[in-house]
Parts: structure tokens; C-alpha cells; sequence
């Protein structure tokens, strides 16, 4: 018997605690000091399950190697303050650079459903932010079900509000807003990474799809104002794709960073 | 604290009402999971087993702690992740071990901490190891790989200690973070398991060119370093210790048949060796 069946027979034997071991797992148990490590698991007194005194001086000195007097995090409020404030900032940045023509395309109330829209997402994914910088903290809605939702509403609005016509070059000026979208997403991305990293952060991919989504949403807040062709197929994959371009971009971001960031052992 | 399954008949209606409370709760959660289509590709939820944390060695009562399973797909199929969440019912007359450390205690000494009084620090993960240790307890796992895994979740709480609010409980932070650290270690065993498999015995080493020595005794010690360690330890006791193959095969817990095998592979091995010497020299 390898170590293998005996794990497979172990694993079995977790509902049978009372029988006892046969003879060929008994033997490779005598034999083998993986498997009396994992079988000791069985009937186990837990309450005398103290670290050793090794264990704990290594612990120790872990701790006294970096031991330095630390700030607390700010409180939830003023991160999701300090969040929003980017969120206003950075746009209205770009937007005076590039200039803002585009609000006399659409009615008051297209205009309105955005700023709906694009606010609650951006409220949301503040909160959102602000509880992934730390530990347990609740989320009320997770934040994965949250990206989806915040794309899926921009979708719809994008579909039910505006209309359908004929575009000249519908990939040329749509290539345009994509890059002006990422352009002003980019900048937006750098400071909210900026303001994660003062946390500590244990999804890094989940963290950076939503930073990527925020980061989206200031570049399609920067094309509400910017971009004059108000058209439903427009809107629904340029706007959008903007959106899901900067997404995917922080979840790609968040996967490299979790792969290189590891704690070294003292 | 004995670790036992749970019998429906230990806890009264309290234990049955709050299992059937948990089992909806998870299938509202899974049906909701389906209805939007956003069920996890490469994990599900399933309640596995209640494992009841009845009362502990030294006659404490404990909480009711429930334990959760989940299972993992990969490309075997399912498998098992062992991944536990303990949910204490907090409105159970019964005291848990963690109960019984006090919240204004330890978030003081979690602020000391934080100040880098390391004699706070010492205090904290005196009290909170076994706990931690308990956490990470599971039955695939040996016990140093546990205690690794408490260094490396102390390492990442000291890490991430600045994150701790005082105004806040400490136990779901502190458990946020074990409960990280062990979900990136099955991933880790994960991806090992998916490239590495478990052999009975250690394969041959390549053989390495003749050393250039000048004596005789050197050149069998090295032609002995070559043996695997069966051979070489039956090759030991038959030649120099004296000992005869049945004596061998009981201090080795083998046949004699295999004895007499493991020795002739060893002779065939050295034969084969100084040939190649010789084919060399010449």
C-alpha cells in the first residue's frame, strides 16, 4: 500500500472513526512518517493543541525584526471620501485639458440617467474599495456580483435611452473614445492604487478589477461630457467596452501582482 | 476538546433549528448563485459535514461550531479542498474558548501592538494560537505543516496590523487573515499536486563519472554512494555486520526474497561500475 491509498482509505475512514486500521495500513504507517503525520489528525485532543515553544520563538522573532510603531488605517468614511474626491478630481482634470462640448447632444434626461447611473456605481465601488483594504470587513453586496451589476447597468442605459441612427465611421470615432475613455482611466488607476496600497489588501485580482472598473467609469464620466455622437450601438460598445477594457485590465494587474508579491519567511 | 461528529440528538431543537437555518441560507445563496449565472467556476459551496465542538478536556463548555466543507473542481473532478469555516452560534447559552478571551483585552493588546510593545505581541499570540492552531487544523495535514502555516498567518497579521481598527472586533480581522493564508496554501498544494505525484520508492540517481582516486578504499566507498539507500543498507548488513538474510530481512521488515534481491541488484550495480572503471582505464 502507497502513501497514496492510504490517504484515499484515511479520507474514507473520517466517517468510521470507531473501526480499526487494517493490517496493510497499519504497516505503511509504521514505515512511513508522512502518513503518521496526517493520521494523528484522528480522535485528536484539540485542546492540547499548543504550538511548540520553537514555533513560537520564531514568531517572535518575526515580530521583533519589524516591529515599528504603525498609524491606523483611516476610518471607512474618509477612505470612501478620499476615493470619491479622485473620482471627481481626475476627470474634471482631463476635461479641462480636452474640453467639454458634448452636453447638447443629449436630453435632460439621457443626461440624467447617466449621472444616475455612473454615481451609484462609482458610490458602490467606493464602499466596495474601501472595505477590501481591510481584513473582515463586511461586504454587503461582494464585490465580483458588484462589478457585473455596475457593467450590466451602463449596458442598459446605454440600450434604453438613446436611440439607434446611421454613424459615418462608427469605428473610427469609435476607436477614438476608447482611447480618450483608457487615456483618463489611466491616471484614475495609478491614485486609487496609490490609496490601496495604504491598506492591505488579500484579493489583489478582485481589488484590481474593481479599481479597474472605477478607473473605467472616470473615463466614460470624461466621455459623457466629451463625446458627441449620442448613439445607442455607440454607447453600448465603445462606452462600454471602455468600461470592460479597464476591467479586465485590473484583474490582469491583480494577477501578476498577487503571483510576485510573496511574504518571506524569517 | 474532543472533535466528534455531531448527532442531531446532542443539541436539542437549538442545533437542529440553526442547521436548518444554515442549509437555507446556503441554498437561497446557491439559487440566487444560478438564477444570475454567477455561480464560481471552479468552486462550489456544498455543507459537507457538522462537526459539533461539544466540551473541551478541562470540562468548558464550548459552542456549537459548525463546520463547513467546501469542494473544489479541478481537472480529477471533485475534490476535496479543505478549506473549514467555523460559525459559533453566538446565541447558545455555551461559552467557546474564544469567548472566554476578553474583547476589551485583546483589542488592547492588539493597540499595544500596534504601538510596538512587543510584550503586547507576545501576550496576543499567546492567546490567540491555539485558536489559530485549531483553525488550521485538518485531517490531511501533519502538524508542522500547520505550524508553518500559523507563522506564516502571524507574519501576515504583522504585516497587515496597521489595517486594525480599534473601534472594531478583532476576531473577524484576525480570522479574515487565517482564513487567506489558508486558502492560498490549498492552492499552493493544488498547483504541486497537479504537477508532482508520490513515488514508493526515491528513482535512481544518474550515475556520475569515476572519480579520479588513488586508493581502492575510495573508490568502493564512492561506488557505495551510488547504491540506493536499500540496497546499500542490506549490502551493510550482510557484508559487514555478518548478519545472515533471515536476520536481515527482520530487522528490515522485508522477505528474504527480497533480501537476496536487493543484494544481488547491488552486486550487479558494483560489477557494472568496475567494469566501467576498468573499460575506462584502459
Amino acid at each position: 500500500m502507497n502513501c497514496e491509498q492510504v490517504e484515499q482509505y484515511l479520507r474514507g475512514a473520517r466517517d468510521r472513526p470507531a473501526e480499526p486500521l487494517p493490517e496493510d495500513v497499519l504497516t505503511h504507517l509504521l514505515t512511513c512518517e508522512r502518513c503518521r503525520g496526517r493520521d494523528e489528525f484522528r480522535d485528536v485532543d484539540l485542546s492540547e493543541w499548543e504550538p511548540s515553544l520553537q514555533v513560537r520563538r520564531r514568531i517572535r522573532a518575526q515580530m521583533a525584526g519589524y516591529l515599528s510603531p504603525v498609524t491606523p488605517v483611516p476610518a471607512q468614511a474618509t477612505l470612501i471620501l478620499l476615493t470619491v474626491a479622485i473620482l471627481v478630481i481626475v476627470p474634471s482634470l482631463v476635461l479641462g485639458v480636452i474640453g467639454d462640448g458634448a452636453l447638447h447632444v443629449m436630453t435632460l434626461l439621457q443626461f440624467m440617467a447617466w449621472i444616475v447611473v455612473i454615481g451609484a456605481a462609482e458610490g458602490m465601488l467606493s464602499v466596495s474599495v474601501a472595505g477590501l483594504m481591510v481584513p473582515g470587513c463586511r461586504h454587503r453586496l461582494h464585490p465580483q456580483l458588484l462589478v457585473l451589476l455596475c457593467i450590466a447597468a451602463y449596458l442598459a442605459t446605454a440600450l434604453l435611452f438613446f436611440r439607434r441612427r446611421l454613424v459615418a465611421n462608427p469605428v473610427q470615432e469609435g476607436a477614438g473614445c476608447l482611447l480618450i475613455g483608457c487615456g483618463a482611466a489611466i491616471p484614475a488607476a495609478f491614485v486609487l492604487w496609490l490609496l490601496t496600497r495604504k491598506g492591505s489588501v488579500l484579493s489583489w485580482p478582485l481589488t484590481g478589477s474593481v479599481i479597474g472598473l472605477l478607473a473605467g467609469l472616470v473615463g466614460t464620466s470624461v466621455l459623457l461630457f466629451h463625446c458627441t455622437l449620442a448613439e445607442k450601438a455607440h454607447l453600448a460598445v465603445w462606452h462600454t467596452g471602455v468600461l470592460m477594457l479597464c476591467t479586465l485590465a485590473g484583474l490582469s494587474f491583480g494577477m501578476i501582482f498577487r503571483s510576485r508579491s510573496s511574504v518571506p519567511y524569517v | 476538546m474532543l472533535l466528534r461528529k455531531s448527532r442531531k440528538t446532542e443539541c436539542g431543537a437549538k442545533w437542529f433549528l440553526s442547521r436548518a437555518m444554515v442549509r437555507r441560507t446556503l441554498r437561497a445563496w446557491r439559487n440566487l448563485g444560478a438564477a444570475i449565472g454567477m455561480q464560481r467556476l471552479w468552486q462550489r459551496v456544498t455543507l459537507r459535514r457538522l462537526i459539533l465542538l461539544d466540551e473541551d478536556s478541562r470540562g468548558n463548555n464550548c459552542t456549537p461550531t459548525y463546520v463547513f466543507t467546501w469542494y473544489g473542481r479541478c481537472a480529477e473532478g471533485r475534490r476535496e479542498v479543505p478549506v473549514i469555516f467555523n460559525t459559533s452560534n453566538t446565541s447558545s447559552s455555551r461559552k467557546s474558548p474564544a469567548a472566554n478571551l476578553d474583547r476589551s483585552v485583546l483589542v488592547d493588546l492588539m493597540v499595544r501592538y500596534q504601538a510596538a510593545d512587543l510584550s503586547a505581541a507576545e501576550e496576543l499570540v499567546q492567546r490567540l494560537s491555539p485558536l489559530l492552531l485549531r483553525f488550521f487544523s485538518g485531517p490531511y495535514y501533519t502538524r508542522c505543516h500547520n505550524e508553518d502555516l500559523l507563522q506564516d498567518c502571524w507574519l501576515q497579521i504583522h504585516l497587515a496590523r496597521h489595517t486594525f481598527r480599534p473601534a472594531l472586533p478583532l476576531m473577524p480581522w484576525i480570522f479574515a487573515i487565517a482564513k487567506h493564508v489558508r486558502c492560498k496554501e490549498y492552492h499552493r498544494q493544488l498547483r504541486i499536486r497537479s504537477r508532482e505525484f508520490g513515488v514508493d520508492a526515491l528513482p535512481e540517481a544518474a550515475k556520475a563519472p569515476w572519480p579520479v582516486t588513488h586508493s581502492r578504499e575510495q573508490d568502493f566507498l564512492w561506488a557505495l554512494d551510488v547504491l540506493p539507500e536499500s540496497q546499500r543498507e542490506v549490502l551493510f548488513l550482510l557484508k559487514v555486520s555478518g548478519m545472515s538474510t533471515e536476520e536481515v530481512a527482520k530487522i528490515t521488515s522485508c522477505s528474504v526474497g527480497a533480501v537476496k534481491q536487493k543484494a544481488h541488484r547491488a552486486y550487479e550495480t558494483l560489477r557494472k561500475l568496475y567494469l566501467r572503471q576498468g573499460q575506462e582505464k584502459n
